[in-house]
């Protein structure tokens, strides 16, 4: 398990790399820079001369190659600062530890939410397969798979205030000043991000269940006098959820791209408010910092789903 | 062989009390957080706890009355992060917040853009645009705090902000004091004693205290920045309405009255009404407009589709208002691509108007000519619209007069004219891609051989590398038809168009001289001009356009061009409002 893991590890290390380069290249392609975006943001007019704005520029590092920059920013990762902001001067790391409760709590309220609701949808629907339950959940699912998390979010948000004059609570209140405030306020904004999620994983769940159910060692546990519980949470369900564990997987990354627009309409200040924030201003230093974050998070995700197959298929741990 | 639970159909299936009891405890749970949630809609301080009075209905100002004190203000926060707290560094960013905190030498009068008192409370004019005596309003006192600790607003606090504000104080940061440009000429400002300052310009300016009025120009201590630093708000002592109490970016900020503030309304109503005031943070318009419709703020600027549906709704408790102001849509065309005034003049001739300003505003502008036709001084909508290319009547003959001038310009039936129309802002809501769409569903039929191309590709550098063809903006001015006139000079930061004509510069030059009784037969003799050929195309004076709740009053004292648009975008219009349920 330790070189499994050692091996792994050391297996990502190029892989950010490589993803690091290559957001580095992307945002030397945007038109404009911080220096751009700063006097436009003074009114675009203050009568700064390109010497100024030059100036502006070296005391920034702006004009240093890419792959210089790309050293630096190397550099910036192995300190543990992971840069500056060109705004705030910040280090990268403060203003990400700074934003990321919010978005780890909806992301993470999210993944369990939609997991525990896909998963009981996927076995409540298989187990009363053709029944009208089944149909409902299955037409639920359909529709959530193909609504956009963004529409649930802003349907969520305008339509009741249109016709009831009741809104969900766009305020975010911290976990530390109020659980229970904290709560109500993700509820919304978690089941807008989850609900698809939810869907896709009922789905899988569904039909990875039937298959399961069919085989014979289900029909040889009936035979024995088992309850259906019983078969269903303890015989069938461990082994049709390793695809749904792949899955499951496989969405934290969409998760965390969902998630900036949820933050946008939801008012919450986490990540994805920080990250478009910094792409519209060109902090590209903070956009690293987040990418790399990002791919760190997803790599981690993978690896403990990797992981977790041993736990669910003994067959695999030991290999 | 398939068990019974999971064959045939649910009609043949009975439901058990197992099923049913299961099936009634789900409903409770639901229903229980389902309200659970509906109880936690209102946070605390609900700016919605009163019944309306029911005054006002959509579309029509409230009624006014006796202003009551008291009550919690609660309003959105604007997105994006405010890199300073400076406000001669930044264009419109921190003017929200800092307009609660700070004021003005002069404001302009929101019906007529008369000078007002501020800070100043009178001034003596010893020479038009050349020097003037200001006198500092004596009951003005900052807040009790370092590193002011509640001394009066003097002399050199005034002395020190125009000198600021003109660049004067940094030179070598002069570049980053945005509308220097307004402030051209100042050659000194001195504290003559505690509250008398001597201004003195070394070219004519007889807008120089008009400039002061821009609601953005907030007087800051003269300790700031060398003791108190921009970064930390809630230190920054106040002389405002309202104190900072707390400031959290893209999260919320929170302020309490000014309880020595020297503020008081025409009638002599102690300024503010209001206990306090906050801010809260709304990722998008939908999230606004539903905090508005729910009671969790006072008032919002919607977007016309949104202020159109919160209109139709003619709901008793929301109140809507479009409100004449000083802020217009352009078309700059490049003239430096463009050089040829005929194709001026033939996009002029060409574009609709009123469709223009039907579809990007639905009916809420005003039509406007070369300068906005809400200066006073400037030519009046009713005026543009019996001039040629405005008039709805004489829209046809326009249409060929611009094509015959396209065909002497080189471009007959537009074939070989190539724009590219740019949109700094790439939201399809935006006016800017919406009139630049309408634009081009104009001219598609009309001249069916131009290549006519829409970039949105996000540039910040655009006002400054021009880069474009055609760009689509909007202008905010300060109270005085000069500043709007000084854009046109030859190489104005503003100007866009890059026109140049030296006629045009030299009557600019000289109403920068002449008294502001003086002004209009000048402004209207560099509108002629303009008419006959200019790469800004001026097209409208859209209306401010927002949503409050009923039970806000005071807003008819800020209705007109001279301050209530931008007063509110700029938080100073919340010291005059009230709540009638306070």
């Amino acid at each position: 398990m330790a070189r499994y893991l050692s091996r792994t590890l050391l297996g990502t290390v190029p892989t950010l790399l490589l993803l690091l380069l290559i957001v580095s290249l992307l945002t030397k392609l945007v038109p404009g820079d911080a220096v751009d975006s700063m006097v436009n943001q003074m009114g675009g007019d203050s009568g700064a001369t390109e010497a100024q704005r030059q100036r502006l520029r070296e005391e920034l590092g702006l004009t240093r190659s890419i792959p210089e920059q790309y050293v630096a920013f190397l550099r910036d990762v192995g300190n543990g600062s992971l840069g500056h902001s060109l705004y705030s001067s910040q280090t990268v790391r403060s203003l990400i530890s700074s934003r990321a409760l919010p978005t780890i709590e909806l992301t993470v309220l999210a993944l369990v939410g939609s997991t525990a609701l896909g998963v009981l949808t996927g076995v409540v629907s298989s187990v009363r397969r053709n029944s009208k339950l089944d149909y409902l959940m299955r037409l639920f699912v359909l529709i959530f798979l193909s609504v956009p998390n963004f529409v649930i979010a802003v349907c969520v948000v305008l339509l009741p205030a249109f016709y009831w004059g009741w809104s969900p609570p766009l305020q975010y209140v911290p976990i530390y000043e109020g659980p229970t405030r904290n709560l109500l306020f993700f509820a919304t904004p978690v089941t807008a991000l989850a609900i698809g999620l939810a869907a896709s994983v009922a789905r899988l769940t569904r039909t990875s269940t039937l298959e399961v159910i069919g085989m014979d060692y289900v029909r040889t546990a009936r035979a024995k006098g088992l309850t259906e519980r019983r078969i269903v949470y303890r015989h069938v369900l461990k082994n049709s959820l390793m695809p749904v564990l792949t899955l499951v997987g496989l969405q934290v990354g969409f998760l965390l791209s969902g998630s900036i627009i949820v933050e946008q309409v939801f008012s919450i200040p986490g990540l994805g408010t920080l990250l478009i924030g910094s792409i519209t201003q060109r902090d590209w230093p903070v956009v690293q910092g987040l990418t790399l974050i990002s791919g760190v998070v997803v790599i981690s995700v993978s690896m403990t789903v990797e992981l977790l197959y041993g736990w669910f298929d003994p067959r695999l741990g030991a290999r | 062989m398939s068990t019974p639970r999971t064959a045939g159909n649910a009609w043949t299936r009975r439901f058990t009390r197992r099923g049913v009891i299961r099936a009634g405890a789900l409903a409770g749970v639901g229903a229980a957080a389902a309200g659970l949630v509906g109880c936690s809609q209102r946070p605390s301080g609900d700016v919605n706890s009163a019944t309306s009075p029911g005054g006002g209905t959509s579309g029509s100002p409230l009624a006014g009355g006796t202003p009551k004190y008291g009550g919690k203000w609660v309003h959105s926060m604007a997105t994006g992060n405010i890199t300073s707290w400076d406000p001669y560094k930044s264009a419109n960013g921190n003017a929200q917040y800092t307009g609660l905190i700070w004021d003005l030498l002069f404001s302009a009068d929101p019906k007529t853009m008369a000078l007002t008192p501020g800070l100043v409370e009178s001034y003596e004019e010893v020479e038009l645009g050349l020097h003037y005596i200001l006198h500092v309003r004596k009951n003005a006192v900052w807040e009790d705090k370092a590193p002011t600790n509640g001394r009066p607003v003097d002399a050199e606090d005034v002395a020190y902000n125009l000198r600021y504000a003109s660049g004067l104080e940094t030179p070598g940061a002069a570049a980053s004091i945005v509308r220097s440009s307004t402030y051209t000429g100042i050659k000194s400002a001195r504290a003559i004693d505690a509250t008398t300052v001597e201004l003195k310009l070394s070219q004519p300016n007889a807008g120089i205290l008009f400039a002061t009025a821009d609601q953005r120009q907030r007087v800051i201590p003269k300790e700031m920045p060398d003791k108190l630093k921009f970064e930390d708000s809630t230190r920054a002592p106040a002389s405002g309405p309202f104190l900072m109490k707390e400031f959290n970016q893209g999260v919320g900020a929170s302020y309490v009255r000014n309880p020595k503030y020297w503020g008081t309304t025409k009638n002599g109503h102690k300024l503010p009404f209001l206990d306090s005031v906050e801010f809260r943070a709304y990722g998008d318009e939908a999230s606004l407009v539903a905090a508005l419709l729910s009671g969790n703020i006072h008032m919002m600027q919607p977007g016309n589709t949104a202020f159109a549906s919160l209109k139709a709704q003619n709901r008793k408790d929301i109140a809507t208002y479009s409100s004449d102001w000083r802020y217009y849509d352009t078309f700059y065309i490049n003239g430096k691509r463009f050089p040829d005034p005929r194709v001026w003049l033939a996009v002029q001739r060409m574009i609709d108007y009123k469709d223009l300003g039907d579809t990007c505003h639905l009916g809420d502008f005003n039509l406007s000519g070369p300068i906005d036709s809400a200066f006073p001084e400037a030519y009046q909508s009713s005026e543009i619209e019996k001039m040629p290319g405005y008039n709805p009547a004489t829209k046809a003959a326009d249409i060929q007069a611009g094509k015959q001038m396209l065909a002497a310009a080189g471009f007959p039936d537009g074939e070989g004219f190539k724009m590219e129309w740019f949109a700094p802002s790439t939201s399809t809501a935006s006016a800017y891609l919406s009139s630049i769409t309408r634009v081009q569903q104009q001219f598609k039929p009309l001249l069916p051989k131009m290549n006519f191309t829409i970039n949105t590709t996000p540039n910040p550098t655009w006002p400054v590398t021009r880069n474009w063809d055609v760009a689509s903006y909007t202008v905010y001015d300060g109270p005085n038809v000069r500043l709007a006139l000084s854009q046109l000079q030859t190489g104005a930061s503003r100007n866009y168009g890059s026109y140049s004509n030296a006629e045009v510069d030299a009557l600019i030059t000289k109403a920068f001289a002449t008294p502001q009784s003086e002004l209009k037969p000048l402004v209207r003799q560099i509108e002629d001009i303009l008419l006959k050929g200019c790469p800004q195309l001026i097209w409208d004076s859209p209306k401010l356009i927002f949503a409050a709740q009923s039970k806000v009053k005071g807003f008819e004292e800020l209705f007109g061009p001279g301050g209530d648009g931008s007063s509110l975008q700029h938080g100073t219009a919340i010291k005059s409002l009230w709540l009638a349920d306070a």
